[in-house]
């Protein structure tokens, strides 16, 4: 019989080894606050665990989130992923406001450095992320005020409910 | 004492907060990640921040530089952020900490660093390196 961790999806991201268990198996992980031997800690992070993974069921397909365990953490990190160009692109969730029109806007930034804390050759990863393409405000076209690869009109977000 | 808050999202800064009950700079932590103690984050820190005093000439400037060019200063310089910004006001903490975690904690004075950068409001402070001093507010309620 095999156990969960020996099933969930491993994918390479970035040369790390980044664990996307589907959303049942992410139920059991929040329950048990651990995977694979280690803590998941989610004391201070359980809002952005708990956001995540709302966010990427109301996005499926274009969103993940994954498990890793960078450098000498001894806990796992979630990882939050976008599906850019078929592949998966690491990014921070941001919440924003146009500075031009106002409007409440949920952004992917893939420009976080330490979203790439312990990648291999991370200046150059940073600086691949940075120059991917830029999105605009999705209401007015203009020109946002943080990096962005992805982004919605807040109120079309749902995990913001 | 001052009352400060500080609202994240940034997913590694809050993992090794539960890790360690430390909010550290990203400098610390890079450091964290690497070596696993907070000690060397610490220092990792510090030696970076004094790195930083010597690119902009005093803690002043490279605060005015912190603020001025946010997460485009590291990748231009390849030495981390040693500063991590606080406010007083926890509604503009909760701004920043929109689907992630608002910490919140009495800092002595001596400790913050007042950000004059023109436009940044009186409540902005700097804190270097990292602390223990601030511990997470409630989930709160996104609107």
């Amino acid at each position: 019989m095999s156990t969960m961790s020996e099933k969930i999806e491993e994918i390479l991201v970035d040369g790390q080894i980044v664990r996307i268990p589907t959303a049942g198996e992410w139920e059991e992980i929040v329950r048990q606050s651990s995977f694979m031997n280690a803590p998941v800690r989610l004391l201070s992070s359980e809002g952005i665990a708990s956001h995540l993974l709302a966010f990427v069921t109301d996005h499926q397909g274009e969103f993940s989130v994954g498990l890793y365990q960078p450098g000498a953490m001894r806990s796992w990190m979630v990882l939050p992923l976008f599906r850019n160009n078929g592949s998966w692109q690491r990014v921070q969730i941001e919440h924003i406001t146009c500075k031009c029109c106002s409007v409440q806007i949920v952004i992917a930034n893939p420009a976080e450095p330490s979203l790439y804390f312990g990648v291999s050759d991370e200046p150059a990863v940073l600086r691949r992320a940075s120059a991917l393409q830029q999105v605009v405000c999705p209401k007015c076209g203009s020109r946002l005020q943080r990096p962005a690869i992805w982004a919605e009109l807040t109120f079309r977000t749902k995990a913001n409910d | 004492m001052v009352l400060v808050y500080r609202g994240t999202n940034r997913v590694a800064e809050n993992s090794i907060y539960d890790e360690t009950g430390h909010l550290l700079s990203d400098a610390g932590q890079r450091a964290y990640l690497e070596s696993g103690s907070v000690d060397s984050a610490y220092a990792s820190s510090e030696s970076a921040h004094q790195s930083w005093i010597d690119i902009w000439g005093s803690e002043e400037q490279y605060a005015q530089a912190h603020s001025t060019f946010g997460t485009e200063l590291s990748p231009a310089f390849g030495v981390d952020r040693t500063f991590i910004s606080v406010t007083t006001d926890p509604a503009q903490a909760t701004y920043f900490g929109q689907s992630g975690t608002v910490y919140s904690g009495y800092v002595p004075r001596s400790y913050l660093l007042q950000q004059t950068l023109q436009g940044a409001g009186e409540s902005e402070f700097l804190l270097t390196n990292g602390t223990n001093l601030l511990k997470p507010m409630p989930p709160m309620v996104h609107p």
